[in-house]
Order: C-alpha cells, then sequence, then structure tokens
C-alpha cells in the first residue's frame, strides 16, 4: 500500500509551530539555566516571530490567497489570522506583566513562560479550527496550560482553589464539549465543519434534533470557556485566586480563542440547526448581561469586579456571535482587540497596586491615588473608561460595532437589554475613577515600579487610545466577510 | 476653521500635563479660549445670511465602512450656541483666576472642544460622542474641585446624562438603519433629512425612536421630572462650573430636540405636543415655586433654570416659527444671565463664605459695582424689558399663544412669569438692600470687584444689554436656521389634515 501523506501546508502551521518550539525549546533551557529573564525574552521573541508569519500569511489571504492545511481543517484565512494577532499581543501583553511581578511574589520559575506559550498556541489551534477534532484538541492544550498556571502559587490556599476549581469545572466543560460533537458526529457522520453543513443539508436528512442536542452541548462547553452566565461560576473565584497576571492571560487569551471558535461554528453550522441552538444563546446571553453586570456592582474588590465585568463583556461579544453572519464576525474580532489591550492594561496596573500576596486591590487602596501616582491613576482611568464605553476610547467603539451589527442581525431587544445594562456598568467602572480622583489617601501607596508592566501599561494605553480615535484602519482590514466563509 | 475651534481646545488639554509650572495652565487656558472667541466671532460675522443653510462645511472621512464620517458645519441655530460656548470658557477662565490648578483648566479645555463639537456635528455618531465627552470633564470638575457632597453631585449628574445617552444612542443607531433601508448605512445627518419618508414609515417604532432622542435632551435641558440631579450639581460645582453647566450645558438639551427631534420625526413631535407642553408648564411654575423656598442662594438660581428652561420646552412645544425662535433665543439669553448670575453669586460667597440667602443682607452697600451687576442679572433673570430674557420669554410665550393646542399652556405659564419675578425681587430684597450684618462686616473683607472679575462680567453684561435691546443681531440667524425645521412640521400637518 502506497504511504498517503497528509496535506501539509507548513506556511500555514508556521505561527502555531513558532510557538510550539520555542516553547519546547524554553522548557529545555529552563533545565539547565533557571534565569528567568533568558527565558521570559526567549517567550517574547517567540511571540514576534509568529507575529511575523502572521503577518505574511495575512497579508497574502489579503491578496486573496487562502491557505488551509490538513484538507480544510486548519484555516488560515483572515478571521483565523486576525485572531493570531489578538492572542499574540494579548501573551505577549501578560508576559510583560508577569515578569517582575513572578520576582516580587517569589513565583520565579523559567517553566512559567513555556506553560503561556503553549496555552496560546492551543488558542491559535481553537482559532484555525476547521473541524470539530482539531477544535477540541486545541481547547485542551490552551487550557492544560492555563489550570497549571491559575496554581502558580502554590503556598496560597486561593490560588491552589483556583486551579482545582477551573480544573473540575473545566473538566466538565470538556464533557459536554466532547458529547456534544459526539452528537454531532452521530447525527452527520462528519466531524469537519464543510462536511457537517453537507450532511445537514442533504436530502433525507432525519437527526435535526440529535444535531441541535449536540450544537447546544458544544456552546454549554464554549460558554463555559467564556463564562457565559449560568456557566460562569468559576470565574470570580478564579479570576480572584490566580496570580494576577494569569488572570490577565485567561481574561484575554482564553476568551479570545473560545470566543473564535465560537463566532466560526456559529457562523456556518448553526444556522442550519434547530432554532432551538440560537434560541439557547439569546437567553445565554441576556442572562449574562444582566447578571454579570449587576453582580459587579456590589463587588468591593476590584479585581473580583473586574472578574464579573469579563463575565459582561461576554455578553456584549455573544451579541456579536449571534449576527455571526453578517458583521458580527468583523465586530467581534474588533472588540476582541481592544478589549485584550483595555483589560490586561486594568490588570496590569493591578499587579503594581496590590501586594506581593495579590491583597490590597479593594476600593480603599485607590483612594487619591491621583495624588500619589498621577500617570498609574491616569492609565487606569483611561482601561476603566474604555471598559465602560466612553468615546473616543476603544470600548467605546467595540460596542458601537457589536450593537449594530445586532440591530442589523434583528436582535433589537437584546441590544436594549445589553445597552441598559451597559449603564450599570458604568457605575462600577466609575467607582474606582472616583476614589482615585475625589478622594484623600487612605493607605500609603505601594511604590511598586517594574519596567516591563511599564511597557505593558503603555502598549496597552496607546492602544486603547489609537482604537478610540482612528479606529477605521483596524476595522477596514478585519473586511473578511466572504473569504471566511469561502475559506472553509 | 471650525475643526480648529475643536481642536485648539483639545489639544490644549492635551498639552496641560506637559507644563511644570501650574500657572502656565490657566495662561494658556486664557489665550486657547480667547483665541477661539474671536474665531467665533469671525464665523459668525462671516456667514452670509442670504445664503442660509450649513456654511463653513467640513467632511472627513472617519469610519466609512461604518457610514461614520467627521461632519462638521455651522448654521444659525448653532452659531450662537458656539459663540457662547468659547465666550463663556473665556469668563469662566476669568472668572477662576485666582486658581493655580492646571487640571482644572485643563478639563475646561476639553469641555469646550467638546461642547463646539456637539453643535456643529452634523454626523450623529460624531454629535453623539461629542455629546458623552462633554460629561466626563464636568464629572471631574465637579467631583474634584466642587463643595461638600460634590461626589454625589458629580455621579447623579453623571449617571443621569449616561441614562440619557444611552437611549440616545439606541435610537440614532435605530433612525439610521432605518433609513438606510437595507442598503449602505449613514448617519450624515443631511442624508437622513433626504430620508424623511423612510423614517416617518416606520410607524410602530417611529415615536419610541423619537423618545430616545428626546429623552436624553429633556434630561439635558432639564425638564421636569427628570431635573433634580441640577439643584445638586450646580450648588456643588465650583463657580466656573456652574457657569458654563447653566451657561451651555443645558442648551445641549433645547438644541438637540430642535435640531434631532423637529427636524427628523416631525410626525412625534406632533403626538407629544400636549405632553411636552405639561411638561413645560410644571417645569416653569415648579421651578418658581420650588426656587422660592431655598435657603441657599446658588440652589435657587438653579431653581430658576428649571423655570427659565421650561420656557424653551414650551416654546418649542408650540411648534411654531415664533415659539421655537423664541426657545432659542431664550437659551442664549439664558446661558448668558445665568451664566453672569452664577458668576456673581460665587463672588459674593467668596467673600461672604457663605451661600445662605439669610446672612448675606445689604450685598449692594457693601459692595456696589458687585451688587449692582447683582440686580442687573437678578432683573434679567425676571425677564424685564431691555433684558435679553425678556426677547426670550416672550417670544416663546407668544408662539404658544399662536398655536390653538398649546394656548392654555401659555395661559397657565404666565403665572410661572409672575412667579419667577416675584422670586427675583424678593431674592434682591433680601440680599441686596438693607446693611450688612455687624458681624458679617467684622469677620470678612466685602471688597468690591477688582479688575480682573469685571473684565469676566463685562461682556456677559454688555451682551445681555445688547441683545435685550436690539435682537436684529441675534434672532434673524436663528430664524433662518428654524425656519426650514417647522416647513417639515407644517407639511406634516398639512398631510394629517390638521
Amino acid at each position: 500500500m502506497p504511504l498517503v501523506l497528509p496535506d501539509i501546508d507548513w506556511l500555514t502551521l508556521a505561527p502555531l509551530l513558532v510557538l510550539l518550539s520555542t516553547a519546547s525549546l524554553a522548557a529545555l533551557y529552563a533545565l539547565y539555566n533557571r534565569s528567568s529573564k533568558a527565558v521570559a525574552l526567549l517567550a517574547l521573541l517567540g511571540l514576534a516571530v509568529a507575529a511575523i508569519f502572521n503577518l505574511q500569511l495575512f497579508v497574502a489571504s489579503r491578496a486573496g490567497e487562502l491557505r488551509s492545511s490538513f484538507g480544510l481543517r486548519y484555516l488560515a484565512d483572515q478571521g483565523a489570522l486576525a485572531f493570531n494577532f489578538v492572542i499574540l499581543l494579548g501573551a505577549a501583553l501578560a508576559i510583560l506583566i508577569s515578569y517582575d511581578y513572578l520576582k516580587r511574589a517569589e513565583l520565579e520559575q523559567p517553566e512559567y513562560y513555556p506553560l503561556m506559550l503553549l496555552s496560546a498556541s492551543g488558542a491559535m489551534v481553537m482559532a484555525a479550527a476547521g473541524d470539530l477534532i482539531i477544535l477540541l484538541l486545541g481547547l485542551e492544550i490552551m487550557s492544560l496550560a492555563v489550570y497549571v498556571l491559575s496554581a502558580w502559587r502554590q503556598q496560597a490556599r486561593e490560588s491552589a482553589e483556583a486551579g482545582m476549581k477551573y480544573f473540575l469545572l473545566g473538566a466538565f466543560a470538556s464533557a459536554f464539549l466532547i458529547y456534544g460533537i459526539a452528537l454531532i458526529y452521530g447525527a452527520t457522520g462528519f466531524f469537519s465543519y464543510p462536511q457537517i453543513v453537507a450532511g445537514l443539508l442533504a436530502e433525507g436528512f432525519e437527526q435535526i434534533f440529535l444535531a441541535t442536542l449536540g450544537g447546544i452541548m458544544i456552546l454549554a462547553g464554549l460558554g463555559f470557556k467564556v463564562a457565559l452566565v449560568p456557566f460562569h461560576q468559576w470565574a470570580p473565584d478564579v479570576y480572584t485566586g490566580a496570580p494576577t497576571p494569569v488572570t490577565a492571560f485567561m481574561s484575554v487569551v482564553v476568551k479570545t480563542a473560545a470566543f473564535a471558535a465560537l463566532l466560526r461554528i456559529f457562523a456556518f453550522i448553526y444556522p442550519e440547526l434547530g432554532v432551538l441552538a440560537v434560541q439557547s444563546l439569546v437567553v445565554l446571553i441576556a442572562l449574562t448581561l444582566i447578571v454579570g453586570n449587576f453582580t459587579a456592582l456590589v463587588q468591593r474588590g476590584i479585581k473580583r469586579m473586574l472578574a464579573y465585568s469579563a463575565v459582561a463583556h461576554a455578553g456584549y461579544l455573544a451579541l456579536a456571535v449571534l449576527a455571526a453572519g453578517n458583521l458580527g464576525m468583523r465586530a467581534a474580532i474588533w472588540y476582541l482587540t481592544a478589549y485584550t489591550l483595555m483589560n490586561a492594561g486594568a490588570f496590569a496596573v493591578l499587579t503594581l497596586l496590590s501586594d506581593r500576596n495579590d491583597h490590597g486591590d479593594d476600593l480603599e487602596r485607590f483612594a487619591g491615588l491621583a495624588r500619589s501616582r498621577p500617570y498609574l491613576a491616569a492609565a487606569m482611568t483611561v482601561f476603566l473608561l474604555s471598559l465602560a464605553g466612553i468615546p473616543l476610547l476603544a470600548g467605546f467603539v467595540g460596542k458601537i460595532l457589536v450593537f449594530s451589527a445586532a440591530i442589523e442581525a434583528g436582535y433589537v431587544s437584546l441590544t436594549v437589554i445589553a445597552i441598559i445594562t451597559s449603564v450599570v456598568a458604568m457605575v462600577y467602572y466609575l467607582r474606582p475613577v472616583m476614589y482615585m480622583y475625589f478622594r484623600e489617601p487612605e493607605y500609603e501607596p505601594l511604590q511598586t515600579n517594574s519596567r516591563s508592566t511599564h511597557i505593558a501599561i503603555g502598549i496597552a494605553v496607546f492602544g486603547t487610545v489609537l482604537l478610540g480615535i482612528f479606529p477605521g484602519w483596524w476595522y477596514s482590514l478585519l473586511d473578511l466577510g466572504q473569504s471566511l466563509l469561502a475559506g472553509l | 476653521m471650525i475643526s480648529l475651534l475643536i481642536f485648539l481646545p483639545l489639544l490644549g488639554a492635551a498639552l496641560m500635563p506637559l507644563f511644570r509650572e501650574p500657572k502656565a495652565g490657566k495662561w494658556l487656558a486664557l489665550l486657547i479660549s480667547a483665541l477661539t472667541t474671536l474665531l467665533s466671532l469671525g464665523l459668525w460675522l462671516g456667514y452670509d445670511l442670504t445664503q442660509g443653510g450649513f456654511q463653513y462645511l467640513q467632511e472627513l472621512p472617519w469610519i466609512p465602512s461604518l457610514g461614520i464620517n467627521y461632519i462638521v458645519a455651522l448654521d444659525g441655530l448653532s452659531l450662537p450656541f458656539v459663540f457662547l460656548t468659547a465666550l463663556l470658557t473665556l469668563v469662566s477662565v476669568l472668572a477662576e483666576w485666582q486658581r493655580d490648578d492646571k487640571g482644572f483648566f485643563g478639563m475646561f479645555l476639553m469641555m469646550q472642544g467638546a461642547l463646539i463639537a456637539v453643535f456643529v456635528a452634523l454626523d450623529l455618531i460624531l454629535f453623539f460622542i461629542a455629546f458623552e465627552l462633554v460629561l466626563m470633564p464636568m464629572f471631574f470638575i465637579i467631583g474634584i474641585w466642587g463643595y461638600d457632597q460634590r461626589r454625589y453631585a458629580a455621579l447623579k449628574f453623571l449617571l443621569y446624562s449616561l441614562i440619557g445617552s444611552v437611549f440616545l444612542l439606541l435610537a440614532i443607531l435605530a433612525t439610521a438603519f432605518i433609513a438606510s433601508g437595507g442598503g449602505m448605512i449613514s448617519f450624515d445627518y443631511r442624508l437622513l433629512l433626504t430620508q424623511l419618508p423612510a423614517i416617518a414609515a416606520a410607524k410602530g417604532v417611529l415615536l419610541l425612536i423619537s423618545s430616545g432622542f428626546l429623552v436624553a435632551f429633556l434630561i439635558k435641558l432639564p425638564a421636569f421630572p427628570v431635573h433634580t440631579w441640577l439643584p445638586h450639581a450646580h450648588t456643588q460645582a465650583p463657580t466656573a462650573g456652574s457657569i458654563l453647566l447653566a451657561g451651555v450645558l443645558l442648551k445641549m438639551g433645547g438644541y438637540g430636540i430642535i435640531r434631532f427631534n423637529l427636524a427628523l420625526f416631525p410626525e412625534a413631535m406632533l403626538s407629544l405636543q400636549p405632553f411636552l407642553a405639561t411638561l413645560a408648564v410644571i417645569g416653569i411654575l415648579y421651578g418658581g415655586y420650588v426656587a422660592m423656598g431655598q435657603t441657599d442662594l446658588k440652589k435657587l438660581v438653579a431653581y430658576s433654570s428649571v423655570n427659565h428652561m421650561g420656557f424653551v420646552l414650551l416654546g418649542i412645544a408650540s411648534l411654531t416659527a415664533f415659539g421655537v425662535g423664541g426657545a432659542v433665543y431664550q437659551m442664549v439669553a439664558h446661558g448668558i444671565i445665568t451664566g453672569l448670575m452664577f458668576m456673581l453669586v460665587g463672588m459674593m460667597s467668596q467673600r461672604t463664605h457663605t451661600r445662605t440667602i439669610a446672612a448675606m443682607k445689604g450685598m449692594y452697600s457693601a459692595m456696589p459695582v458687585l451688587g449692582g451687576l447683582m440686580w442687573l442679572a437678578m432683573l434679567g433673570g425676571a425677564g424685564i424689558p431691555g433684558m435679553a430674557g425678556f426677547i426670550g420669554e416672550f417670544q416663546a410665550l407668544l408662539g404658544a399663544f399662536q398655536n390653538p393646542a398649546t394656548a392654555v399652556f401659555a395661559v397657565l405659564s404666565v403665572f410661572g412669569i409672575l412667579i419667577n419675578g416675584g422670586l427675583m425681587l424678593w431674592t434682591i430684597q433680601r440680599v441686596l438692600q438693607g446693611e450688612p450684618s455687624v458681624q458679617m462686616q467684622e469677620n470678612y473683607d466685602l471688597y468690591d470687584l477688582k479688575g480682573l472679575e469685571l473684565a469676566a462680567a463685562a461682556p456677559l453684561v454688555a451682551l445681555a444689554v445688547l441683545w435685550g435691546l436690539w435682537p436684529p443681531s441675534l434672532s434673524p440667524y436663528i430664524d433662518r436656521a428654524v425656519q426650514p425645521v417647522l416647513e417639515l412640521v407644517t407639511n406634516v400637518t398639512k398631510v394629517a389634515g390638521f
């Protein structure tokens, strides 16, 4: 029997392979040399090289060259590549935030960085997946690393609890996802998206109920990763318990990857499923927007508030998922870019304000910060106002894009809920701002400084403002309505 | 040119943190606000009245794929407000000259830029962005530099406004989508005006959408019952904050109703007419009545604003050329006169260390110039002939009388004039007349207005009198802009067979 080589396009896989080999190299290097600095730099270098390959692919795909590998199972269309940029950016910011933080918290072990790269590579696989099995593989690669990272502070109970909780509930979520995949496979006989759709549309197809149930299960599994209510229960504890840079990583990279996967299957498979599958997402979004925003309102700790705010933002993003076929995909990528910048930025500021055990993130610590650390306060204000959706900052444009996509797709009442709950959100985002500017200091602020964190904050501020004032260029680059489906 | 009016102040605000010297901030603010005042005056004088319409148009693509563009222009409706914004910023800077806080002046410049953008924006999203952007500096001005309860007042101000903005945003998106009719979406105001039939065809949601606009603007105006943020914001804000708040921020409401509600949703305005007129009358009577009961002078002025803004709403609700023109005139007049009033109250309380009316007896005899100007401002607030307030109020009332549908509301509002007049005279009696208490004379230095303070007050006094005695310098511009809008309304009336 002749050996049949699988259809492998190496350039398509290049960004992924770069990350994986950097991670392995860094892990090996760490065996001999315990210097965190070298490993962190190596990791950043890996991200940069991956970004360059990704850029090359992106330029090619904009020129109409649609690459894929493994027979349309691993895609390099514009959607996947744009998501890769967001993932790489999020990972780079997280590494920058981590470096001095780990030293300060005496958690410095070089293996930290390879784990982050591995997780990011899993995220990229999810964004590129054109096949349910590939999706599952990506999800597991990404999640396993994050489980370890969230328990990085081994001595602290909260961190161990965070890791354990995330792992257990994550296992549940994976089970849901696998069950859903199995059901869809059972109904159609295929794993890859185009074949599934073909199977669903085939004449005489009778297993629509089974397939719809599978779709709902997949939604539940991915809903867990992006923290849609009621699958969000893990988020506040894990976000609070994990070391702050890991929280930043989780809140941006993991969320981006899960949304990338969700958007793709929603744009492609869900329209062919029973109406129940879409309806269940509508219910989840409404719940997420209401519960996320109102629960964030009553939090005293900033980190926990940001955790619930992440839940709420999942709701806004999911709104774009609903409109995935139309403008939603573009809006979601744009929103995730903005979200990565402002959320990672907010967590970066938080690492400089909390003590080495991550304590002291309650509101009182923010009192009078504008006087004691004016630049840090100003940066935090930019991030919070952007998260709140104040104009001329990235978050506002993201909201406009998502809302108009949802209105165009006909989800007007859901958009109304989203807009009204965003007023509630204003209150909890502005509260820290009011503490920083309108109050006298109550504590002696920590004078923690860190060059790498400052760089991360600088990038995030610059990006948030730039995307807020000139949103057009990035949005026009995301011109992918047709190519996405054509690529499948 | 218009863009210069927006971006010069914004640039100034952005440069503020770079200065080492705290004093440099106010000099920069003075320079920029003086420049923009002159520039806006030049634009006004250069406006071609015979041609009318939008002039000095500037268009730049911003987010073309979403139909969002940078479009700014001036017409007779926006001209007075743009000038007012620049002038009142200049006056505010002068009134707060004793401060050496660059952040404070930076916030004022930022607010000035945003306010001007509100009045010149011809793209609905640009308008919305500016509308929201105005809030942030005011939030910080009240919250950082205000009085004891500043945090509460700042948050209340912001939340009320944000709730309005939310509905505004939703309504803007919905309007654009309906007008696009499934085609390329655009937020261009001029384009939307050509799509009026398409908008009007959306019968089911028309009232809902126009209410979205209306809620935001009524909160800003403010109309009863959403006025409750105003007294707090005013009493807690520093003097210059109050000047701009009363002078320009409230005007965004009236401007918005005329620009968007009247022009884009004439039918809806027609069916909401009784409702609006009722709110207006309640604002007029209730605002004046509550002002009577105030013991804090600043709060009294704040509530009298509710009364004045009631006339604005009544004029608009009349849907007559006289009424709407009067409403605009009244807004400009109120901006000048109440701005002056807040400034004088601020100067007075700075000297007496109190704002309690009962403690401020005999201010006129202690400080003749300050007291004299206060006389003038109070009488202007009461709407005596010869001052700008009279023209606006009178015209708005006349318009309301002209339309049979609102005549009865006009009759009721006349009592409001009575209340307001009584209020102002009574306040003059309590605050200005008589001799100051011995305690006050002994404890505080009741010095009269200094040169700089007089310079700050002078332009406002001059304009209050100029526009009181010589309306042709203002009203033709307003009428030129209001006429076409009202034609839209009249068309609807004809079609509906009224």
